[in-house]
């Protein structure tokens, strides 16, 4: 054969090959090599309810657990890798104790965190009693100021599922509460709303008052932002907790009173002349939480005081939510002594004034001044 | 990247050399090739779902509005590809010819119960009212997370039946799934 020939017969033969390759590699391109370790993933958690569960739970626990810092192309498939270990429902030491590892990352992207902890949740909710401990443990040690947003969701979700179904002792649902409040404080989005669901259910009258006194010595003996917002946080969980419950607590009163006492005093000694807002949040919250005759009493000599603060917005408030406990004789007294300037200089702001001259359903009726001045009515 | 890279191994020279050759010569076969290798590569830019694994290939088709691929994966072998088929078609515009499987995916109990509250999320989107007494014969069969998301495409349906069903998962022993039907069921 001549050179010339042989040339052209391996010319012909690199074509035939190009033409072959081209296709297999179009098949075999980038969007296919680049999608399945996801799909392999994913294909973890098709194991469920087999024998190959357990194998398939840790081989998706050590793909979950490969390092997906933000913007790595690994992070797909370490999140679905997290899904597939949820989904199995495989509970164990080591599987555990590797999504804690990951949630608690902070090198790792977001969604890779918040996915390990939608897994932990998921085991949670199947694991014995001893195992559920564990995962509630390894989660509330993770509720540290500082987290972003995805993963605090996922975290407190997957408390929820873990925490709620058993038992604690009210030393634990305090620490949980606490440490929920920790979290959801340091947070500059609105807390997850899991987060109020959970608490919801950590939160007996004695937890709650515990809680808000904890928070309330930490925040005066040791004060910092982080401080300040745990009280508001924990005051504002008080008010809440309480206006949720009125009718509970009011229907076995006799049982009720000595804790209804205890909570309203635990929230009174928040106030505080030098924190103006927290001040209002409380005197404001106080109309419409101690409106009831017997809530009234336990609370108006306390908010009396605020009558006479020299901040004529605090004033304003204040009497507001005296009109409000308008029930109470000694409340009713109180403001009627502040406005006619009986032992004290008397309310001399219009804004207070017009207030309560506006607080009247409709212009026939004697306006609450007019009331408390005994002015009679226009025939 | 520009093709003229220089490549490391044999195997990279020869491909530099056959692109080049290729992209020279003006035989036919070398123009057959070209046109080949171009429809080989659109191919591959206007149809990706075709052959992608399933993960991006129900991503491509959601974004192409690509229903027969969306289908195929609904009912297919995996069940992770047959709940984000479902959860794809949830987000596209309803599709009354699928309503049949997606019911009939919600009723069958030996589906898995994320797949079945994923097409129950479709048909919530889609506001089919036959999704209402489908769910409440799946909802006892669901674990709690698969609950959740069947009481949310209750939510996504309305309506006085959906409502009722919702009602009925007041008193839920899951927290998240009681207070989620709570305020939904408002």
């Amino acid at each position: 054969m001549s050179p010339s020939r042989q040339n052209t017969v391996l010319h012909g033969k690199r074509c035939l090959a190009l033409a072959l390759a081209l296709p297999a590699l179009a098949l075999l391109g980038p969007t296919r090599a680049a999608a399945a370790p996801v799909d392999k993933a994913l294909d973890y958690g098709e194991a469920a309810g087999t024998r190959g569960a357990a194998s398939a739970a840790a081989s998706a626990a050590a793909m979950g657990s490969r390092r997906a810092p933000p913007g790595s192309r690994a992070v797909p498939a370490a999140a679905a890798a997290w899904i597939s270990v949820g989904r199995l429902g495989v509970v164990s030491p080591e599987l555990i104790a590797a999504a804690v590892a990951v949630v608690g990352e902070p090198a790792a992207a977001p969604v890779v965190r918040a996915r390990a902890a939608w897994a932990l949740g998921e085991l949670g909710r199947v694991a014995s009693p001893a195992e559920a401990a564990e995962i509630s443990a390894g989660l509330q040690g993770l509720m540290v100021p500082g987290l972003e947003l995805e993963t605090a969701a996922a975290l407190v979700e997957a408390f929820g599922k873990a925490y709620a179904p058993h038992a604690h002792s009210t030393d634990e649902d305090i620490a949980a509460a606490r440490a929920l409040t920790r979290l959801t404080a340091s947070m500059k989005q609105s807390p997850p709303p899991a987060a109020a669901v959970v608490l919801d259910r950590l939160l007996s009258p004695e937890v709650t008052v515990r809680l808000l006194r904890e928070v309330v010595a930490e925040a005066r003996t040791r004060p910092s932002p982080q401080a300040q917002a745990e009280l508001y946080l924990a005051t504002l969980t008080t008010i809440r907790w309480m206006a949720a419950r009125q009718s509970q607590l009011l229907a076995s009163w006799s049982e009720q009173q000595t804790l209804t006492r205890a909570a309203f005093d635990a929230l009174l000694s928040t106030l505080d002349p030098r924190d103006r807002e927290l001040s209002l949040l409380l005197v404001w919250s106080m109309g419409y939480i101690a409106s009831e005759p017997l809530f009234a009493e336990l609370v108006g000599g306390r908010l009396s005081s605020q009558l006479s603060s020299p901040d004529p917005t605090v004033r304003l408030v204040a009497s507001w939510s005296h009109y409000a406990l308008r029930s109470g004789l000694a409340e009713r007294e109180a403001l009627r002594a502040h406005l006619l300037g009986l032992g004290s200089p008397g309310e001399a702001d219009p804004r207070v004034l017009e207030l309560m001259g506006a607080l009247r359903g409709s212009a026939a009726e004697l306006d609450p001044v007019q009331r408390l001045l005994g002015v009679e009515p226009a025939p | 990247m520009s093709p003229a890279a220089p490549s490391t191994g044999p195997a990279g020279r020869a491909a530099v050399g056959w692109a080049r050759a290729l992209r020279r010569s003006a035989a036919p076969t070398a123009r057959a090739l070209r046109g080949w290798a171009a429809l080989c590569w659109t191919a591959l830019c206007w149809a990706p779902e075709a052959e992608a694994g399933p993960y991006k290939a129900i991503a491509a088709a959601e974004a192409r509005g690509k229903i027969s691929v969306l289908e195929h994966h609904l009912l297919g072998t995996r069940a992770w590809a047959r709940e984000a088929a479902a959860a794809a078609l949830s987000r596209l515009p309803p599709q009354p010819a699928l309503v049949p499987a997606l019911l009939d995916c919600v009723s069958r109990e030996a589906e898995r119960g994320y797949v079945r509250a994923a097409c129950a999320g479709a048909l919530g989107s889609w506001r089919v009212p036959e999704l209402a007494p489908a769910a409440a014969a799946a909802l006892p069969q669901l674990d709690a997370e698969a609950r959740y998301w069947m009481a949310e495409a209750l939510h996504r349906l309305g309506g006085a039946a959906a409502t009722a069903e919702l009602r009925g998962l007041h008193d839920d022993p899951d927290l998240y799934v009681a207070r989620a039907a709570r305020e939904w069921a408002q």
